[in-house]
């Protein structure tokens, strides 16, 4: 789905910030986010620093941007009441009505203005006991609670934008959560889920934005997504040998697995042996194409270690697809070029850091962008992965 | 679950606006604020009264149009508002789909109608203490004459002094253009001239027999005020609105 009038939600070239934080200061900004986004799960990951507060906030209505526009269905949100009457907002600190009254009053005030029964969306995520419960005596969790319920309750939604919906709302179980989120997007609702653990938006987000610095610096096909208990594999390697670490990514690169997003390679240094990195979208599947490749290359492992992904990997893949798209103009064409349609896998060689995967010893991580077969034909189009960081701490060893 | 998203009537709006304000009025805020408005417009009419008997009572209708009146309905709009604009006081509400003017002139409202209750509170305390309780018949009715006349001018007031406030409560971070509205009644309004006319107190004071702003009729300033509750509350409203 691609035809802009069909976006719910239109982000044009948006400077702004929250007033989330005490006394309504920021936690985040944002500079000049253009983004369309269509019904479904759309996941924002990132601090609130990076803006994922001021997003959800300027999608809410709650505030307007500086500069240009948010639109929900072509009106904006903070003129339009009719809008934020089909918005669903949680955002980072609660605002139920300051007064005394019960929970349940407001529920049913804003039920009637919303035409939705939110009392038995209340007892549908599990906190109908907050129902009888003081306005002022809720915790921070709890208002967040029920107004995460206003936000999911809310009839024919167009906008549901929630801050971090997983954290914080207890008594509010977060499997519910989940359902209801996957159940709105289904529905037709556009989703917008600010979030800092990229585990928590897998299997649910049908789209990936990664916000860094208030900037958007990768989505999708960038981040090496959509990806389904995917995660990260850091393969140790025996010896100082960085050639064996080139041959394993090179080799894994070829394979053109759709369980593989991503490979990089480190070079030995002093205090660590080489590395390989792979970024796969399912860790048991990936693993198994690993572990094929590695008895093919007859390559000796000392230590493997998974873990689920984390934003310093998504904002380096997001890089490395830059760097890979910038230097594929100098790339190195497996047998199939990338330029030849469907033809199956091929290699382009980016460089990240000041080193180059032709100087071994020099510490620096190279990035290979890899294309599979179902990948678009463009180089520019490759999923990559790189890493150029220190190497994760052990956890687990073995041969 | 209902699916019908018909636009909610006005009068919701209104009402959920009020109820809100009534919800935080209930507060000990608002009855600390109250009790202070009530015990300093006493304290006022029993120093006038010790001081010299004869024309207490204008005596201390000077001070508490003056001062009691003005601050006492700044306080009935900070505890309806808190520390924040007038659209962000209402936002709690109007995020959910309701107009943000509906429902900030729901608060306005109602601050007003507490601001004038606790206004006309505080000057019959304060006539009955000035006047004294002991004397002949007639006293006591020229002083419930008196406390009718000058219990309506104070609850007028009181809703003049509320609306503007609440005008000024739309300017500036946290709403502090209230500030800005408070120092200018007690700076320009203190006069008769063109820039006295503008404010509550010059139309006050004309009321309750001082010197007439713009050498204008009792009838005159009485319009005036009935021209500040209404116009700024809907200036107010307006703003605060989507």
């Amino acid at each position: 789905m691609t035809d802009p009038a069909q976006a719910v939600l239109q982000l044009a070239r948006v400077h702004g910030r929250d007033t989330q934080g005490s006394a309504g200061e920021s936690l985040g900004r944002l500079h000049g986010i253009t983004q369309l986004l269509y019904p479904g799960v759309h996941a924002f990951l990132g601090e609130a620093a990076d803006g994922t507060a001021a997003i959800v906030e300027l999608c809410s209505g709650r505030s307007r941007p500086r500069i240009g526009a948010v639109l929900v269905a072509g009106r904006a949100p903070h003129r339009s009441p009719r809008r934020r009457r089909r918005i669903g907002a949680l955002l980072a600190r609660p605002e139920l009505p300051d007064t005394h009254g019960e929970v349940a009053e407001i529920l049913r005030l804003v039920g009637q203005v919303r035409g939705a029964d939110l009392l038995a969306e209340l007892t549908a995520l599990g906190a109908s006991a907050l129902a009888g419960r003081e306005l002022l005596s809720l915790s921070h969790a709890e208002a967040r609670a029920v107004e995460l319920c206003i936000a999911l309750g809310s009839a024919d939604p167009l906008v549901v934008a929630l801050y971090e919906p997983f954290v914080d709302v207890d008594p509010i179980d977060g499997v519910a959560v989940r359902q209801r989120i996957a159940a709105l997007g289904r529905a037709g609702a556009c989703v917008v889920l600010a979030s800092s653990r990229p585990a928590e938006v897998e299997g649910l987000a049908d789209h990936v934005h990664l916000l860094a610095r208030g900037r958007l610096v990768g989505s999708d096909e960038q981040l090496g997504w959509p990806g389904a208990a995917g995660g990260q594999m850091t393969l140790w390697l025996a010896g100082r040998d960085g050639a064996a670490a080139r041959r394993l990514a090179a080799a894994l690169g070829d394979r053109g697995s759709p369980n593989l997003a991503g490979v990089a390679w480190e070079q030995p240094t002093p205090d660590s042996p080489p590395t390989v990195v792979a970024r796969v979208t399912d860790v048991a599947a990936g693993a198994i194409t690993i572990a094929e490749t590695v008895a093919e290359l007859d390559v000796q492992v000392t230590a493997l270690h998974t873990e689920p992904l984390s934003l310093h990997a998504l904002a380096e893949a997001a890089r490395a697809h830059e760097a890979a798209r910038q230097a594929a103009a100098v790339a190195v064409t497996g047998p199939a070029s990338p330029a030849a349609p469907g033809g199956g896998q091929a290699a382009a060689v980016a460089v990240t850091g000041s080193g180059t995967p032709a100087a071994p010893g020099g510490g620096q991580a190279a990035a290979v962008a890899v294309t599979g077969s179902g990948t678009p034909a463009a180089p520019g189009a490759a999923e990559a992965y790189a890493f150029d960081g220190p190497p994760p701490r052990r956890r687990e060893e073995g041969h | 679950m209902a699916t019908t998203t018909t636009a909610p009537p006005s009068l919701l709006a209104l009402q959920a606006g009020a109820r809100l304000a009534v919800g935080r009025l209930a507060c000990r805020r608002f009855v600390l604020a109250a009790l202070f408005a009530i015990t300093l417009a006493a304290m006022v009419a029993l120093v006038e009264r010790s001081h010299e008997p004869v024309g207490a009572a204008s005596r201390m209708l000077t001070v508490v149009f003056g001062l009691v009146v003005p601050l006492s309905s700044f306080a009935v709009l900070a505890v309806v508002t808190g520390r924040a604009r007038l659209a962000e006081a209402a936002w709690p509400l109007s995020r959910h789909g309701l107009r943000g003017s509906h429902v900030a002139l729901g608060l306005l409202l109602t601050a007003q109608v507490a601001a004038a209750l606790l206004a006309m509170v505080v000057v019959a305390v304060a006539l009955v203490l000035s006047h004294g309780l002991s004397g002949p018949a007639a006293g006591a009715i020229g002083l419930g004459r008196d406390v009718l006349v000058s219990g309506w001018i104070a609850a007028a007031g009181a809703a003049a002094y509320v609306a503007w406030f609440g005008l000024g409560a739309t300017f500036l971070r946290f709403g502090r253009g209230r500030w800005v509205v408070l120092a200018a009644d007690f700076l320009l309004g203190l006069g008769t001239g063109y820039l006295a006319a503008c404010w509550p107190r010059a139309h006050l004071g004309n009321l309750i027999g001082a010197e007439p702003v713009l050498e204008l009729p009792q009838t005159m300033s009485s319009g005036a005020v009935a021209a500040m509750i209404v116009v700024p509350t809907l200036a107010a409203a307006l703003r605060a609105g989507d």
